[in-house]
């Protein structure tokens, strides 16, 4: 099956894919033209180099899942995928969620474990894009920018989850309960970070992680705060790395911290603020998460569609029969429609969540016009990073940032997970009975994407949290906790 | 025959300590991306009957009937479906063989009772009630043999030098069933490819160049060969439901313990409303899947009601073990929790001996001829 796979459905374009780009077209043409070239990149990237090696890096990392295939990645950095949602004045792409997310659905299509490496990368580049402290803009995310035009790619990764606590860790209302063993405690010059994170997708092979952690256990939600930790820091190590059902070419690693010391500098904005900031991060990474999703399910449609093409029964193909091209008129919908929720949820984040605050004048001022040496002299860097400084950037997000539009970003980034790894499971599994019992064996490709599906309603919050959030976001009136 | 509650339980208890002792232990391993097959499994289930379980007591067999091979197949399902399968489809094969009857299968019998080997078995896509798609040509060779050429399609249980059951058309263009040996160069495929689930089970695809067959291993011919086909299908719908129950079940339970020792959100996963009703939901499930799968097997001479609980029940186990994945989060999608294969094994089940969309429309098929009689 996987010879021949017609990948015409992967030709089509963004405006029939997504008419609203058609008609922004008209009003942004810059803005929609640039979605359009980062959607024809990926998908290069994705015929060119993914598609050919999927099944073979699944299954070297079934045989060891510390697998990593850095060709792969390296491969990548003529296009600029790992630092697409860098600010264009630090050498990035200046995409934003949107950007993210069309690259995420095409390469997704081809192989999610591959595009989990640059998602689950997006998410740890989020954690500094948004925390608005410009000292990481000139120095981490300047290193990303430079690793991709040198081809000498580096990954960043996130670190949210811990052993005993999931979705709590996500979620504001449930982190007050929640039993965290992380801590970074204060300590002379920074902070000691002792405890565990687990199933950190790029955990054993990003160079920085953004480190979620409280200050003080006993009080989560008054000190969560981020840290930038890099790879061969004192005190951090890399557990086991897991056996995955699917997307296994993104590695997933457990965490350790011993008394790991972080220099205050690598403190990521002010500390206590990892609440809301981790809810900025999840607005704007939870689009994206149902472009993986809808890519995923592309990823079965395009397949069963081939096999139906492809394969006669009794002298019959089967895409001559009604019942499968239902099937697959099913599939089209589902995937239509779980692409205009993350489109809503991702332009929404664009427009009008923390990447508004980069399009003002201080921020382009600050970007645009003061040279990166200004900004990285001691004295900028110190006013920058001083309480005022701080106290500054945030006047101007609460003065540009609407209450209801952060809520509604809240809302419309669950649905686009929900709906998009919900329809996944349900569409690959649909895909597996039109293909029939040779779906099941690995060399043609569907029970693949089958198993990768499922991790789309886990991470990035349970599906289940999600709908504690959307409830939450869309009824603030009622108590969306239950006593 | 004997089907009863009190044996029933005698053969879940024996079934439960055969995989507590020996499949528990291998599960895991064998459920590795490359397949292998567990032959000393096999060996040592044959040691204990499983290989001639249901078969009548006049031929060899121990004469149980589809409750009890049901009940086993569902508790040794609860530890590995891919191990209860191989027992399972030679089971639900052996059967349709030998109830085939006829003078010309009188040699087959023996043969597969000696074999020390799981039948493996390549099961045609059905094109309605009277007829399967069949892609291996019979052409006759001398008086008493049988040449064999084309695409037998993907088999399971097959293993190199085991036997299979497949299906060719003659000359005439009437279908033929026959056993044969899989060894030598005249017939190719048989190793095992890795697969989604199920993996004990080997599955490989099969196909003959000038294979011969002598004729006296032909089962069954023309309008023999198409009610041997729809009785084999109707046992192995029948053990696939089986499996169905028993891994769901165990999915259920491991989802259901975790549930309710594992504090998120304030309280125990269980405490949840939310997670209740999907508890429940898998809880009931698996309730009225074993109903389903009892009432098949005390009717298991009727399509429509294996058809049914066939499709229900493994669409059924699919959502319960999805759910069970679900509920444990990112531990359900780990190997070392076991979850995630329930869910692999689930999905196979769905697909095998036909897709559930297949069943649907054998079901139409069936509930048309009712109509227009």
């Amino acid at each position: 099956m996987s010879d021949h796979l017609n990948v015409e459905i992967s030709k089509r374009s963004l405006f029939e894919m997504a008419p609203r780009l058609k008609i922004l077209s008209e009003h942004m043409p810059k803005y929609v033209s640039e979605l359009e070239e980062w959607q024809l990149k990926a998908r290069e990237y994705s015929d060119v180099f993914v598609r050919r090696k999927a099944l073979e890096i699944d299954m070297k990392c079934s045989r060891d899942p510390r697998y990593f295939d850095w060709d792969l990645i390296k491969q990548s950095s003529r296009y600029g995928f790992l630092s697409m949602i860098v600010p264009k004045s630090i050498g990035g792409g200046g995409q934003l969620a949107t950007g993210l997310a069309i690259v995420m659905e095409e390469m997704c299509a081809a192989c999610s474990g591959i595009a989990n490496v640059f998602g689950a990368n997006g998410l740890g580049v989020s954690g500094m894009l948004l925390g608005m402290d410009f000292y990481f803009y000139d120095r981490a995310l300047a290193e990303l920018a430079e690793g991709d035009k040198k081809r000498k790619p580096i990954i960043f990764a996130a670190a949210i989850t811990e052993p005993a606590a999931g979705s709590d860790v996500e979620d504001a209302v449930y982190l007050r309960k929640a039993r965290l063993m992380t801590e970074a405690k204060p300590a002379p010059g920074g902070f000691i970070l002792n405890g565990r994170k687990v199933f950190i997708s790029n955990g054993s092979v990003a160079k920085y992680t953004n480190v979620i952690a409280p200050l003080d256990r006993r009080r989560p939600n008054e000190t969560q705060s981020g840290f930038l930790v890099e790879s061969g820091d004192t005190g951090f190590s890399i557990g086991r790395v897991e056996e995955k059902m699917g997307m296994k070419a993104c590695p997933a690693a457990e965490l350790v911290f011993e008394d790991c010391f972080i220099p205050r500098r690598n403190l990521i904005g002010r500390s206590g603020e990892g609440v809301k900031f981790t809810e900025y991060v999840l607005g704007a990474s939870r689009g994206p998460v149902g472009a993986i999703a809808t890519g995923v399910a592309r990823g079965a449609f395009e397949r069963a569609y081939d096999f139906a093409k492809n394969k006669k029964i009794g002298g019959r193909r089967l895409i001559d029969q009604q019942w499968v091209q239902f099937k697959l008129a099913e599939m089209a919908r589902r995937i239509h429609l779980a692409r205009q929720a993350y489109l809503d949820a991702c332009m929404a984040f664009d427009f009008y969540s923390i990447p508004k605050i980069l399009k003002t004048a201080p921020s382009k001022l600050l970007l645009d016009i003061v040279p990166a040496q200004v900004r990285m002299s001691p004295l900028f860097t110190s006013a920058m990073r001083s309480d005022n400084g701080f106290k500054t950037v945030a006047a101007i997000i609460d003065k540009e940032l609407n209450s209801d539009d952060l809520r509604h970003i809240q809302q419309y980034a669950s649905i686009a997970k929900i709906t998009g790894s919900d329809m996944a499971v349900e569409i690959a599994y649909d895909a597996l009975q039109i293909a029939g019992l040779e779906a099941s064996l690995h060399r043609c490709e569907l029970e693949k994407v089958y198993r990768d599906a499922k991790l789309t309603q886990i991470y990035e919050g349970t599906n289940q949290l999600n709908r504690h959030n959307l409830f939450n976001n869309y009824f603030p009136g009622e108590n969306g906790y239950e006593d | 025959m004997k089907t009863d509650g009190a044996s029933r339980g005698e053969v879940g208890q024996t079934a439960a300590k055969f995989a507590a002792r020996h499949i528990k232990p291998v599960a895991a391993d064998v459920d590795h991306f490359e397949p292998r097959f567990p032959a000393e499994i096999f060996g040592l289930g044959a040691a204990s009957g499983f290989d001639r379980f249901a078969l009548p007591e006049e031929c060899g067999g121990h004469g149980f009937g589809e409750e009890e091979l049901c009940e086993l197949i569902e508790t040794l399902a609860r530890t590995c479906a891919g191990h209860a399968m191989v027992f399972g489809v030679h089971a639900a094969v052996a059967k349709a063989v030998i109830e085939a009857g006829g003078d010309s299968a009188r040699d087959i019998p023996a043969l597969i009772l000696d074999s020390g080997r799981p039948i493996g078995v390549s099961v045609p896509e059905p094109l309605g009630m009277d007829d399967f798609d069949i892609g291996v040509s019979a052409v006759t060779y001398g008086q008493h043999t049988y040449l064999l050429s084309g695409k037998a399609g993907l088999a399971v249980n097959a293993t190199r030098g085991g036997l299979l059951v497949g299906f060719a058309r003659n000359a005439g263009g009437d279908p033929l069933a026959f056993v044969t040996a899989l060894d030598g160069d005249t017939c190719a495929g048989c190793a095992a490819e890795p697969a989604l689930g199920l993996r004990a089970m080997p599955m490989a695809s099969i196909s003959f160049d000038l294979h011969e067959v002598e004729k006296k291993f032909v089962i069954a011919e023309r309008a023999a060969a198409v009610a041997f086909y729809f009785a084999m299908l109707r046992n192995l719908c029948l053990v696939s439901t089986a499996a169905a129950v028993g891994t769901m079940a165990a999915a259920c339970e491991k989802a259901t313990a975790y549930a309710a020792e594992r504090y998120q959100g304030g309280r125990m996963i269980i405490d949840h409303t939310h997670m209740q009703t999907i508890i429940g939901g898998m809880a009931a499930g698996v309730e009225s899947s074993i109903g389903a799968m009892l009432r098949a097997a005390s009717k298991c001479e009727d399509e429509a009601v294996v058809f049914s609980a066939k499709k229900i029940v493994t669409d059924c186990a699919a959502k319960v073990c999805s759910d069970a994945v679900q509920t444990l989060g990112g531990y359900g999608y780990m190997r070392d929790y076991g979850l995630e294969k329930y869910m692999r094994d689930a999905a196979v089940l769905s697909l095998f001996p036909i897709t559930n969309e297949r069943c649907g429309l054998l079901l139409a098929e069936i509930g048309k001829l009712k109509h227009s009689r």
